[in-house]
């Protein structure tokens, strides 16, 4: 087990220098470079511009200053932004917990809802709930979930303005002049990003486990199962469901890099202070050491992710060997 | 019954009468499955609908409500829908309607456009990685997992942050990143297709690799790609939509549907200006789904239900 750990630990280390090669290429090639955002000062002559080139040691050749980013990258120092000249480290875990805080709850809403569902219609196949769950999700899967999170909030205003009560909070990560730490609040905040991020997630699990489960009942042990006398109960749950979410984890790997692209889009929606917020914000402005630096974190991020989900498959599934 | 050559059996159907209807190729006995899928009819309907309404906006604008999609008129902000602005107007005066026939335009010619050329890329790698196996499979299966750790949007956000897409550079860089299932699944079934006898055969008379790939491979393994370009399709355009929305898409003041609810939240007291551009995207994925579900279905009879 921890050789295979190790293994794959190793797997991924290619992977992420590729990645980072090519957005540090890519930022450091673009039409006027790195430094656009200041060459754009009408007051900053050529000497200035020349000047700040040196500070930020960008008047040396692009692979010595991708190797010093690397390095610098290994010991912690991500750089510092153009505009605050904080470090880029602390930026990005000033926001890493908001981040990993709606990544889960929005994965935990997507099995809580999803397994339940595509089980139940597996399980129940031909019925008219079995019809409603397929239309729903069918429904839902052609929708962008974001689209729909807009006409949350454009419908919880209007709720607003027409009662005065306050459904939902329509953005923000705590209630303003709320002191101190207060959970009750931050569950409250966090309910509707995480429900409209973890939308994709759920549809995709029910349809998917729906169609598992139906295969899983063709099978020969279910039948050897049932011939033995056991109950409905004990063969849904430990024959059915046990072999049918097998494949539901290896669908997991893929949603949860489509979770970490969706942060930059849900945190901007919901006003969330996440990471995914910080690199649109830092973007805008052209600060492109806080853009490498959060863009490259969210890709470790998301590869850390595949890397859980495929240990959790071998785990799950005793007939995968770890060699 | 005196002549010998009527069948002495089972005679329920005359002797004379033909037993075996006339064949019927592969694709004609798909067609025939598809037209009697309902929904995939329907899908259809509305994906060409959709396709008309984007090819003759201009003629569409000008025949029925005469506005310009960019056509600024302060005058008339905010508009509710009514006959004379079907789908009201923004924060501008543009009529919405127009804006919205004008943006699926730009939309779904991105979303075709991704489709062609990441499936060409995903076909051609798929049939050489599936065919040749060893080095070349090891490399675009490497290429393949590097892209799939990749989150899309921060870095398509970096990307379109440095470069300004225009809708051609928009759709290569969705398609370099987008062509990785197309690649699998090809991949997959060629390693099936060419353990078959007829691949054999061909090979034992000395068929060329380019022949046998191109001539008795590709055309095996044809009816999963034009499902694939329905979900390609599919990807393209809620990637693009997103995109645009962050502000980061092809650049203004080309009307896109996600661009249009760029300013969705300042349009609490005006839903329906968030309203029609997220239900125009919605209908184009769902028409989409419902017909490359009924082409799977009916280019695969083992998964129908």
């Amino acid at each position: 087990m921890s050789r295979y750990l190790l293994r794959r630990l190793i797997q991924t280390i290619p992977i992420l220098l590729i990645i980072s090669i090519v957005q540090f290429t890519l930022i450091n090639l673009a039409p006027g470079g790195p430094m656009r955002a200041l060459l754009q000062d009408p007051n900053a002559s050529i000497e200035d511009v020349r000047r700040l080139e040196a500070q930020y040691g960008l008047n040396e050749p692009l692979p010595i200053r991708y190797l010093k980013w690397m390095g610098g990258f290994v010991t912690g120092n991500f750089g510092y932004s153009y505009f605050t000249h904080e470090p880029v480290l602390r930026m990005v875990l000033e926001r890493l917990p908001a981040t990993l805080e709606l990544g889960i709850a929005a994965t935990l809403i997507s099995y809580i809802i999803g397994i339940p569902l595509g089980m139940y219609a597996g399980l129940h196949r031909g019925n008219r709930i079995d019809h409603a769950i397929r239309g729903f999700t069918s429904l839902l899967n052609a929708v962008p979930h974001w689209w729909l999170g807009l006409l949350c909030i454009i419908a919880i205003a209007n709720i607003k303005v027409a009662t005065g009560v306050l459904i939902l909070p329509t953005g923000g990560i705590s209630t303003l002049g709320l002191a101190g730490f207060n959970p009750g609040d931050y569950l409250w905040h966090l309910f509707l990003p995480a429900l409209m991020l973890g939308t994709g997630g759920w549809v995709t699990f029910a349809r998917f486990l729906r169609s598992e489960t139906l295969e899983v009942l063709g099978q020969d042990y279910v039948r050897t199962a049932k011939a033995k006398g056991l109950g409905p109960r004990v063969v849904n749950y430990r024959h059915v469901l046990h072999n049918a979410l097998i494949p539901v984890i290896t669908l997991s790997a893929g949603l949860l890099v489509g979770l970490v692209s969706g942060a930059v889009l849900y945190e901007n929606i919901f006003s969330w202070p996440g990471m995914g917020r910080l690199l649109f914000e830092a973007t805008l402005k052209k600060d492109y050491p806080v853009s490498l630096g959060v863009g490259f974190f969210l890709t470790m991020l998301a590869v850390a992710g595949r890397l859980v989900s495929d240990i959790a498959y071998g785990w799950v599934d005793p007939r995968i060997r770890y060699d | 019954m005196t002549t010998i050559s009527k069948p002495i059996g089972d005679n329920r159907f005359g002797a004379e009468q033909v037993l075996s209807r006339p064949s019927r190729s592969f694709w004609q006995d798909a067609w025939r499955r598809f037209l009697l899928d309902r929904l995939a009819i329907i899908g259809t309907l509305i994906f060409f609908f959709l396709c008309l309404v984007a090819l003759f906006a201009p003629w569409i604008s000008q025949t029925f409500t005469g506005y310009d999609p960019d056509k600024i008129n302060l005058l008339e902000d905010y508009q509710a829908p009514s006959a004379k602005h079907w789908f009201g107007t923004d924060e501008y005066g543009r009529d919405y309607f127009t804006r919205t026939i004008y943006a699926g335009r730009v939309s779904l010619s991105i979303g075709v456009l991704v489709a062609v050329i990441s499936l060409t890329i995903g076909v051609v790698l798929g049939l050489l990685a599936g065919y040749y196996g060893k080095g070349i499979d090891d490399a675009v299966q490497g290429v393949i997992n590097v892209l799939n750790a990749i989150p899309f949007l921060p870095l398509l956000i970096i990307i379109g942050s440095l470069y300004r897409f225009d809708p051609f550079t928009l759709a290569l860089t969705l398609a370099l990143l987008g062509w990785t299932g197309a690649s699998r699944q090809i991949r997959g079934l060629v390693l099936s297709v060419k353990q078959r006898d007829y691949v054999i055969a061909a090979r034992t008379v000395g068929a060329l690799d380019r022949r046998i790939m191109f001539q008795h491979i590709l055309p095996n393994v044809f009816s999963i790609v034009l499902v694939i370009v329905g979900f390609d399709i599919v990807g393209a355009i809620l990637t693009e939509s997103a995109l645009s929305f962050l502000g980061f898409g092809v650049a203004p003041p080309t009307a896109k549907w996600g661009n249009m609810l760029s300013n969705s939240l300042q349009y609490t007291r005006y839903p329906w200006l968030v309203f029609y551009p997220g239900l125009a995207i919605s209908l184009t994925v769902l028409s989409v789904f419902l017909l490359a579900d009924g082409l799977r279905d009916a280019m695969d009879p083992r998964l129908r239900q």
